[in-house]
């Protein structure tokens, strides 16, 4: 990746606006490096009769980004995500939440970068889209790195009834990194 | 680092004379202002065409002795630029912000001797990178045109000594050369993904060939040339007629290199999901003793009446060189420990150089009333130029204009004037050229003295 990217980008660099007034845009399609780990996919399982809350998380995943952004200052940044919950049994509420970190350790310890919720109701199997805000705007040193580190949490809660049983699917999950300064 | 950047910068800036002479094709305010041609018998014609030892110089016709570049660029240059300051320069220090590899890029390709009046501007478009796990694209947006199609470099061949004496139209001497010529040729798939902004495949490679070669030395020479033929009713100071020149050299050359060879990098599978894999696999050839020897020559024709001159001459024809002691080594990377392994090939074997053909095809019309349109199309190693210019004079004043296509078939434009004062001239020329990494021309004004 290094060796890819650093040869491809000094090529560009030289004839690029990486140089002058231009922005250097970096669209990172993070979904592509979760799905095939299957990692793109969480299961909820709640069995009990009760009231109750449950908590699911993805293995923090590595994004290889170009080696350039670890020296720069980034302008701003752009998260995109979006989710669909294919539910099997059961009602409640599902809690989403996407974590970037420069390392794997601290992924959850952080604040989460969206987070959004939506209720299971009604008839069931059902599909419910889980759609956070669009886009959240970022400037954020996390971003200023050469390699990102990717979580997903999903907290469920299920209402007193039949068992809780499905999963949570990501459908969308990329990166804008505009840089302004130069890139190397 | 940084003195080193500087060092090496400055080192370019110096020792490029080549670069510039094929850029700026004169220090001479007049010519640059006919679009680089030559209405006088000297630079180009008589280093081309061995005719012309047989040819007046025409001095007495108007052409002055010698001319003196007033390098207003260095002052700007130095201005901006302080000697004292240079390694904290932006310029010239890759760790600072302000550091543009295009702008020091531009300077070595246009050295600043003489007064940009227009810079050719940098290319500032946004810069698209869309990365996947199995995906990589750049888009460059309007800068992908300079991306190269073809083989891109430098080269040129130069006679940096030429002496002799001569009797009887014969001329005995000896000539020091130098040719280099280095080139680079992107392969398709990594054009691909820089100019047509190609997604980066998994599991392919991408290369860069180059080719360089540079060689010296010196050669003794025996020449000839002669009027063949007196104009029809020309008097005796007339230089009406047909000339005849060759010359034979006996190549001896100092030393050479010459290296060729892919270097790139083979992508893992998937893209972004494994190390890529560096190539570099050359093969380099030097020569362990000087005297690589062989023959070659020039030859050319002139063919003058009245007001009207034409001529040809042809260079290194046949300059083939056996050197008889070569060293070849192989030039490969080893990804374990990063390193570059050099192997010998093969040891104190044969290896034969050429130099390229060089030639020039000039004319001139003197018009009378102070009018000279003349032209000319040079091949000096590396791709044809076609300069064509005119002069009109009008008492002290001359005005002064001509085009020309340049080595990457650009037409460039030239315009000026100058005023002479007796044995003094002030000549001042302006000329567009695409030098610099941008799609746009940029603007040189020369001036120069001329001491007739």
């Amino acid at each position: 990746m290094r060796a890819t990217a650093s040869a491809l980008m000094v090529v560009a660099a030289l004839v690029s606006a990486a140089c002058g007034e231009g922005r250097a845009i970096f669209n990172v399609d993070v979904l592509s490096f979760i799905q095939p780990s299957g990692k793109d996919t969480l299961r909820y399982n709640v069995p009990t009769a009760l009231a109750a809350s449950a908590d699911s998380f993805i293995t923090p995943q590595k994004v290889s980004l170009p080696p350039g952004l670890g020296k720069s200052s980034v302008d701003s940044v752009q998260v995109t995500a979006a989710a669909v919950i294919d539910n099997t049994t059961g009602t409640g509420s599902i809690q989403f939440q996407v974590y970037f970190s420069k390392d794997s350790a601290s992924v959850y310890t952080t604040t989460p970068y969206i987070s959004s919720n939506a209720t299971i109701t009604g008839p069931q199997p059902s599909t419910v889209p889980l759609l956070p805000p669009t886009s959240v705007s970022l400037s954020d040193s996390v971003f200023n790195a050469d390699q990102l580190w990717v979580g997903v949490h999903a907290r469920v809660t299920k209402n007193a009834g039949a068992a809780l049983v499905g999963r949570l699917r990501l459908t969308t999950l990329s990166l804008r990194i505009v840089l302004k300064d130069k890139i190397f | 680092m940084r003195p080193g950047v500087v060092a090496l910068a400055l080192a370019v800036l110096v020792a490029a004379p080549a670069r510039p002479a094929r850029a700026q094709f004169s220090f001479d305010a007049r010519r640059i202002g006919m679009g680089g041609v030559s209405l006088n018998r000297d630079g180009n014609v008589r280093r081309f065409n061995p005719a012309y030892r047989a040819v007046k110089n025409r001095r007495d016709v108007g052409g002055p002795k010698f001319s003196i570049p007033v390098p207003l660029g260095l002052i700007k240059f130095f201005h901006d630029h302080p000697i004292g300051n240079l390694g904290n320069d932006p310029t010239f220090n890759p760790d600072s912000a302000a550091f543009n590899p295009v702008a020091l890029m531009n300077l070595v390709f246009n050295p600043p001797i003489f007064y940009e009046v227009k810079k050719a501007p940098t290319p500032t478009n946004d810069v698209t990178f869309t990365i996947g796990r199995n995906a990589f694209v750049i888009d460059l947006g309007a800068a992908n045109v300079l991306i190269p199609e073809q083989e891109f470099g430098l080269g040129s061949t130069s006679r940096l000594l030429d002496v002799g004496a001569g009797f009887a139209g014969f001329n005995v001497g000896v000539m020091g050369f130098m040719q280099y010529d280095v080139g680079f040729t992107l392969d398709s798939l990594l054009r691909g993904v820089l100019r047509d902004a190609d997604s980066v495949r998994p599991a392919t490679t991408y290369t860069v060939l180059g080719d360089g070669v540079v060689q010296a030395g010196f050669a003794p020479t025996v020449g000839y040339a002669s009027r063949v033929v007196k104009g029809a009713g020309a008097g005796d100071d007339s230089e009406d007629g047909l000339y005849l020149g060759a010359a034979v050299h006996w190549y001896m050359g100092a030393t050479y290199g010459r290296g060729r060879g892919p270097a790139g990098f083979t992508t893992g599978s998937p893209v972004l999901g494994a190390v890529p894999t560096a190539l570099l696999d050359d093969t380099l050839y030097t020569s362990n003793k000087p005297f690589g020897q062989g023959f070659g020559g020039d030859v050319g024709i002139v063919w003058i009446s009245g007001p009207f001159e034409v001529g040809l001459g042809v260079n290194d024809i046949g300059a083939k060189l056996t050197w008889n002691d070569t060293k070849v080594q192989r030039l490969l990377f080893v990804a374990v420990g990063d390193s570059i392994s050099t192997t010998l090939l093969r040891n104190h074997v044969q290896s034969t150089t050429k130099l390229p053909v060089t030639y020039i095809a000039n004319t001139t019309l003197r018009m009378g009333t102070g009018t000279t349109v003349g032209g000319d199309v040079v091949n000096s190693g590396r791709g044809t130029v076609i300069h064509i210019g005119a002069e009109q004079r009008m008492g002290l004043f001359a005005l002064r204009g001509g085009v020309s296509r340049d080595q990457r078939k650009k037409m460039q434009f030239g315009w000026g004037g100058g005023v002479r004062l007796g044995p003094i001239g002030l000549d001042l020329g302006f000329w567009t050229h695409s030098n610099s990494f941008a799609t746009q021309r940029g603007i040189t004004m020369a001036t120069s003295i001329s001491v007739y």
